[in-house]
């Protein structure tokens, strides 16, 4: 069974394995990122809200790459079992190369935006044998890596995207971007919105709903998921 | 007033042929659907050897508590931006249709694309595992999917059974609940699970 690049997000169980709970399994997660699941943190036996890899029937749980965070059970609340990470982020600490237990700072995990902020620790510490993340540099940690391309009149991601629910509308807020992704000051245009069901988009035309030189923006919600981004836009004349 | 009335005779055009749009369906099917929307009154099947192919923009609104069992091949392929569409016609927490079920024997080409299920559950009788999607030795290959509120006795949103080689990609399974694997439960099956977000599930007994 395999795991890769999956966001295994805010699930709930009553005592085990929250988020991935695996039973008579050999599990292989590659830049996974399992965060805030939960259970009781007043029932004993409620253990590994993050992952259980049941010891009774042998199951396990190995791969590289992964981060494990802000999952919540009454004991061993990121892991339980057999599990067996190398070059992964995980709360508590864990055997392994290249583990760290650093908070992986996420945008803004309760809001659950769990792209990496510039800071992270978890860039570019993933497993250096593993295949480069897009950008060409070494892999990060989790499903969300962090893009590097850096580049002169190219301004910085918009990295702290929330939305929350607001009457019928969906509110979007994010702060000005400010630099371009060499790190040089930038007064950016305008911002691009773009909307799709889909996570994963590419923010393409055919996405794009609205532009605005505000930094929030409000939609009007017209079905059960909306997947976000925004981008800055910097006219170099 | 006069214009006010012209724009209410074009919008009861426009109801009546909504209306017209609808066609409903049940029983063994086979051959294309779509576009376009159809009521889903009684469970439906694709026989052993035959195949359904659903377009992009085909909306199936079930009228109630019913299945769609694949003994054959179906291969649901929307789009981005004309997804294909499961859900119950009055869909709420008590009004939920009963999933898709891929038996054993079922043709393993079967692939949903760009399809939405929403409000579905399986909990009982005839069927406990699955609310959405159930595979019973049945290889399936889903992508880009969106499962929503769906719920079952065991695999919320999908229940895969000895489903080897079965691929979940790029799928978002959320809000779904179960006694036992709130999102996914997978019994026996070697599957690819990957570039998924699967969260706000719930399990209520384990």
């Amino acid at each position: 069974m395999i795991f890769e690049s999956n966001i295994i997000y805010a699930n709930s169980a009553t005592t085990k394995g929250a988020g991935i709970y695996l039973v008579n399994a050999q599990a292989a997660l590659s830049r996974n990122t399992v965060v805030a699941n939960h259970q009781p943190t007043t029932v004993s036996i409620s253990r590994g809200a993050g992952i259980y890899a049941d010891p009774v029937n042998g199951a396990t749980a190995a791969g590289e790459n992964n981060i494990v965070y802000f999952n919540q059970a009454y004991a061993n609340s990121q892991f339980y079992g057999n599990v067996g990470f190398n070059y992964s982020c995980v709360a508590t600490s864990m055997a392994g190369t290249g583990n760290i237990t650093t908070n992986p700072q996420f945008v803004n995990y309760l809001y659950y935006n769990y792209q990496l902020q510039s800071s992270s620790p978890c860039i570019d510490t993933g497993d250096p044998t593993s295949p480069p993340d897009p950008d060409s540099t070494r892999a990060d940690m989790g499903a969300i890596y962090f893009p590097q391309e850096y580049q002169q009149g190219i301004p910085r991601p918009v990295d702290d995207l929330i939305a929350i629910r607001s009457g019928n509308d969906i509110h979007l807020s994010w702060s000005a971007v400010t630099q371009d992704t060499s790190g040089a000051p930038i007064s950016v245009d305008y911002y691009r919105i773009y909307r799709s069901n889909n996570p994963w988009f590419n923010p393409a035309a055919q996405y794009l709903i609205d532009s605005t030189t505000a930094t929030s923006f409000s939609d009007p919600i017209l079905d059960y998921h909306y997947f976000y981004q925004v981008t800055a836009v910097y006219i170099n004349e | 007033m006069k214009r006010l009335y012209c724009w209410l005779g074009i919008i009861a055009l426009l109801i009546s042929a909504q209306t017209w749009a609808q066609q409903n369906i049940s029983g063994s099917l086979s051959g294309t659907l779509g576009p376009g929307t159809y009521l889903v009154d009684g469970d439906c099947q694709v026989s052993a050897g035959q195949s359904l192919i659903i377009v992009p923009g085909t909306t199936f609104l079930h009228t109630g508590h019913f299945t769609w069992n694949i003994y054959g091949s179906l291969h649901a392929v929307g789009t981005s931006s004309s997804p294909i569409v499961f859900t119950h016609q009055s869909p709420n927490m008590l009004n939920k249709w009963a999933g898709i079920r891929f038996q054993q024997g079922a043709s393993s080409s079967s692939v949903l694309i760009w399809c939405q299920f929403l409000w579905s559950q399986n909990g009982g009788s005839p069927y406990s595992e699955g609310g959405a999607i159930y595979s019973d030795h049945v290889a399936i290959t889903i992508r880009n999917c969106i499962i929503d509120y769906c719920h079952a006795s065991d695999g919320g949103g999908i229940y895969l059974d000895d489903a080897d080689n079965s691929i979940i990609d790029s799928c978002t399974i959320t809000n779904c609940f179960a006694n036992s694997g709130g999102g996914i439960q997978i019994n026996g099956s070697n599957v690819y699970i990957a570039n998924c977000a699967i969260g706000n599930n719930s399990s209520t007994s384990t």
